[in-house]
C-alpha cells in the first residue's frame, strides 16, 4: 500500500501511528507529497488534494485520516483500535472527532498567522485559537479516561497535542491543564509516537 | 429523547437529519436551533468545537461530528442501513462520504474568505476555493462507480455538498457539465427526507427566520 503524506501533517501522523500500532508499517510505502506537487500526485487519486491519502494494495484510493485508519484497524486483528460497537465505539469515535476537531482548528490557526502581515484577520486568529483553547479544556476534564485503553481517540488526541507542541502556534497549552499534561507525558513515549514524531 | 444541535443551512446537520428522516426516527429527535456567531453561543456546551452538528444522549453524553452522529443514528434503531457493516462496501460509503463533506467545505471556504473585510481577503484564496469546487464535481462525474449502487451515508453526504453548492453558487452550471451526477442528484433530490431539510423547511420547523 501507498501512504501519500507530509511530515508535518497531524492527520498524516495519526495514520502512521496506527500503522505502527498495528503492526502494518513494512506494508506501507511512504511517500512524501509536497503541497506544490499535490494536483498531479494526488489530483487523479483524491480531488480533496488532501495528505493523507492512502492506495491500498488493489489501485484504489481511500481518504480521509478516519477512513484511512479505519482500515487498517480492520487488516490485523489487534489490538482493536475502532472498537466494533456500542458506547466504547461512539466514545472512540468522539475522542477522535475531539482531537481531529481541534488539529483542524490548530491547522487553520497556524494558517491565519502565516498570511502576510496586514491581512491577517483579527477576528479569524481569535476564533479559532478559542476553539483551540476549547477544545483543550474539554480534554483536560476527560484526560483521567485515556489511559483506559488505546484506541484511535487517544491516538487522535496525541498527534493535536504533538502538534501544538511541534507549531507552538498557541504557546505553553499545559498550564493548568494538569490531566491533560501529564497523560500526554506518559502517551508521547509509545514507540508509535516517538517513530512518527513531526520532522521539517 | 435525542438533541441535535442544528442551524437550519448546515449541510452537515442535514445529512443527520437525512438518515433520522429516512430510518424514521426523526420523532425521536429534539431539534435545537443553534447560534454559531451571535450573542447567544451556548454551543460549547455540547461540541467544545464550536461546531453543529452535534447530538446530546439522554445520559447527557454529547456525540459530533456529522460521520460520528450519522453513523450512531444509523444504529440506533434495527441495523444501519447507509453504513455497510464491512469489507469494499464499506470504505466504498466512507470514501464517497469523506468526498461529499470535503466537496461541502469548498463552498463554505470560499464563502468565508468572500465574508472578510477587503484588507484580509485573499485573491489567491478565493480562487483555490473556486477552484476545489469544480475539482471534486469533474471528479466525481469521471469516477462515477463510486457514487453508483445502493444509497449510502456517501451518497446522503455528496446529495448534502451539491445542495450546498447550489445555495451558495448558484451560478455554477454543473449539472449540465457532468450528465452522470446532473441525474443522480435529480432522483436523489425528490426523496421526501431531501425535501424535508431544505434552508427554508428547517427554518420554518426551528420558527427562526433563514
Amino acid at each position: 500500500m501507498k501512504l501519500f503524506f507530509s511530515p508535518l501533517s497531524p492527520f498524516a501522523r495519526k495514520v502512521r501511528i496506527v500503522a505502527f500500532e498495528k503492526t502494518l508499517t513494512k506494508e506501507l510505502e511512504l511517500f512524501k507529497s509536497e503541497r506544490q506537487n499535490r494536483p498531479t500526485e494526488l489530483g487523479p487519486i483524491n480531488p480533496l488534494l488532501k495528505v493523507p491519502t492512502l492506495v491500498d494494495n488493489n489501485g484504489n484510493s481511500l481518504f480521509d485520516s478516519p477512513v484511512i485508519c479505519e482500515y487498517l484497524d480492520s487488516l490485523a486483528s489487534k489490538p482493536v483500535l475502532f472498537p466494533k460497537e456500542g458506547m466504547s465505539r461512539w466514545a472512540a469515535l468522539r475522542q477522535q472527532a475531539l482531537g481531529d476537531g481541534g488539529m483542524d482548528d490548530a491547522v487553520k490557526l497556524a494558517y491565519e498567522a502565516g498570511r502576510p502581515s496586514g491581512s491577517r484577520s483579527p477576528y479569524w486568529l481569535g476564533r479559532w485559537r478559542q476553539a483551540v483553547e476549547s477544545t483543550l479544556n474539554a480534554l483536560e476534564s476527560e484526560a483521567p479516561s485515556f489511559a483506559d485503553r488505546l484506541t484511535i481517540g487517544p491516538i487522535a488526541i496525541g498527534c493535536f497535542l504533538g502538534f501544538l507542541d511541534q507549531s507552538r502556534i498557541i504557546g505553553d497549552w499545559r498550564g493548568y491543564r494538569e490531566n491533560l499534561a501529564m497523560w500526554f507525558e506518559e502517551f508521547r513515549q509509545r514507540p508509535s509516537m516517538q517513530e512518527t514524531e513531526y520532522k521539517k | 429523547m435525542l438533541t441535535l444541535r442544528v442551524t437550519p443551512r448546515s449541510p452537515f446537520a442535514r445529512k443527520c437529519m437525512m438518515v433520522a428522516l429516512e430510518k424514521g426516527i426523526f420523532e425521536k429527535l429534539e431539534l435545537s436551533g443553534t447560534d454559531l456567531y451571535g450573542e447567544n453561543q451556548d454551543i460549547d456546551e455540547d461540541n467544545p468545537l464550536r461546531k453543529v452538528p452535534a447530538l446530546r444522549l439522554e445520559d447527557g453524553t454529547t456525540l459530533f461530528d456529522s460521520p460520528v452522529i450519522c453513523e450512531y443514528l444509523d444504529w440506533s434503531d434495527g441495523d444501519p442501513i447507509f453504513h455497510p457493516q464491512e469489507g469494499e462496501m464499506r470504505f466504498k460509503a466512507l470514501k464517497l462520504q469523506a468526498l461529499g463533506d470535503g466537496l461541502t467545505e469548498a463552498p463554505q471556504s470560499h464563502y468565508k474568505e468572500l465574508a472578510r473585510p477587503e484588507q484580509f481577503r485573499s485573491k489567491e484564496m478565493v480562487m483555490k476555493h473556486a477552484n476545489a469546487i469544480d475539482r471534486i464535481i469533474n471528479w466525481t462525474e469521471k469516477n462515477f462507480d463510486l457514487v453508483e449502487g445502493p444509497m449510502t451515508i456517501g451518497g446522503i453526504a455528496l446529495a448534502c455538498g451539491l445542495a450546498y453548492v447550489n445555495e451558495r453558487q448558484p451560478n455554477i452550471d454543473w449539472h449540465h457539465k457532468n450528465p452522470k451526477l446532473g441525474a443522480w442528484y435529480c432522483e436523489i433530490s425528490d426523496r421526501e427526507s431531501f425535501q424535508a431539510t431544505t434552508k427554508q423547511a428547517n427554518a420554518k420547523r426551528l420558527g427562526v427566520s433563514n
